[in-house]
């Protein structure tokens, strides 16, 4: 989707301070988010909980604390899949329900041997596709020219996945753009970003 | 900072507890009588407290677990495993040229456990790496432990793209108009390593010497490391 999560080039934002060591769990409670997303053997994917929260509305999205942002998914699709009730997380000491019956997220074992639709030196467009759904290829480079510099080998669609469709694993590229074909003359014109896109995101350039 | 450790263990294990008072003391209105800091935080203690304590209660999380799990990913994991590649491409030149074509390979070879595909970039004096996720906040935690803050902020998210020498020369360092800097968008699920140049005056060094060298910031291109003369 078009979301707010798609930060790549956006403007007007303020760095933070590089400090040399200071923690990622900085607050117990990130600690607690953390830890739950790990250990808990969920019936979801990591690309739908991405999906949930690339959902976010925008102001909220840019307002959460990181950790906080993986909070609300998490809740949201503990509430989806009926593994916890709204009522019951806001009242944890109150009556509990019984869990319905849920399968673990697994996935299958992927069939190296698919073939690529591209090779690396080829010359390649993004496809300037814009779907409601879960995707990978950032807005910043739809629609521009690139080279395949990598072939990174076979993986499920993220697209795919995250909805519960068929994995209909591809090849994956690193896709070397230059800085000016992205950003005009803003750019160094030495420089390079690299994305990495799977074949679907990607037609052959004329 | 071992202080801190136990509190967080006792909060890890407490949290059926605490729940039950957080959720009260929010009830009272007590929260309403703090800073706004003190009380956003204090509201996503509530949820988060909530949230493992009904898991708990239902089976479906193991409070035993947590203390474990973060311990894991704060002291086992973390950038003394990707230093150990490093020093190890300074002093090999053979090693080098592996861990660039195949870091999944070059890894193995020296024990190191992988959860995702590692893609090596070498900084040169003509090349600087510099690796982002502008999607989330994907990161080779595997080898680097977990990522700073500063990684996950929708600032170096958006910035990282389109201004990588504005970002690198907030950070404390300024590279040559004449330089290639190139940015490494994790958008999928392959991770990115940087290798950071060996700094100068490094010559005599053992390769354990030469890892502790290696910062966390330096192998995300972050920052360069300073000579030693």
């Amino acid at each position: 989707m078009n979301g707010i999560h798609d930060l790549g080039g956006m403007d007007g934002f303020t760095l933070p301070e590089r400090g040399p060591n200071e923690p990622s769990l900085k607050y117990d409670w990130e600690a607690l988010v953390f830890v739950t997303n790990i250990a808990l053997d969920s019936p979801w994917s990591l690309d739908e909980m991405r999906f949930t929260t690339e959902s976010m509305p925008p102001d909220l999205y840019i307002s959460t604390p990181y950790f906080g942002r993986w909070l609300w998914s998490i809740e949201k699709l503990v509430a989806k899949y009926g593994l916890a009730t709204e009522e019951e997380l806001r009242n944890p000491d109150g009556p509990m329900g019984a869990v319905e019956d849920f399968q673990p997220f697994t996935r299958d074992e992927i069939d190296q041997a698919i073939p690529p639709k591209f090779r690396v030196g080829d010359d390649v467009i993004v496809k300037n596709e814009h779907s409601t759904g879960h995707t990978r290829v950032p807005r910043y480079v739809r629609g521009h020219r690139g080279t395949i510099d990598r072939d990174h080998g076979v993986y499920d669609l993220p697209d795919n996945i995250a909805h519960g469709l068929d994995p209909k694993p591809q090849h994956c590229y690193a896709v070397m753009f230059r800085a000016s074909e992205l950003w005009g003359t803003r750019a160094n014109p030495r420089d390079r970003i690299y994305a990495d896109l799977w074949d679907d995101y990607l037609e052959a350039a004329p | 900072m071992a202080k801190d450790k136990v509190s967080r263990r006792e909060f890890l294990t407490k949290t059926s507890l605490a729940a039950s008072t957080a959720v009260a003391g929010a009830a009272t209105g007590q929260v309403g009588a703090q800073e706004p800091e003190e009380y956003v935080q204090s509201d996503y203690s509530v949820r988060a407290k909530a949230l493992v304590s009904v898991l708990s209660k239902k089976n479906l999380l193991d409070p035993a677990e947590l203390d474990g799990v973060v311990e894991f990913y704060e002291t086992r994991v973390g950038p003394h495993i990707g230093a150990r590649l490093v020093a190890r491409s300074w002093v090999d030149p053979e090693f080098r040229e592996r861990l660039l074509s195949d870091a999944n390979a070059a890894a193995t070879e020296l024990g190191i456990e992988r959860r995702r595909d590692l893609v090596a970039v070498a900084n040169t004096p003509q090349v600087h790496n510099l690796v982002v996720c502008t999607l989330c906040s994907c990161y080779p935690w595997f080898i680097l432990g977990l990522p700073p803050t500063w990684y996950k902020d929708t600032a170096y998210r958006a910035r990282a793209v389109i201004d990588p020498r504005g970002v690198l020369k907030e950070f404390g360092t300024e590279l040559d108009e004449e330089m290639e800097v190139r940015v490494w968008d994790s958008t999928a699920e392959v991770r990115y390593l940087v290798i950071p140049e060996r700094p100068q005056g490094t010559e005599g060094m053992t390769e354990e010497q030469l890892q502790g060298l290696v910062t966390r910031d330096s192998m995300i291109g972050a920052e360069k490391l300073i000579p030693r003369v």
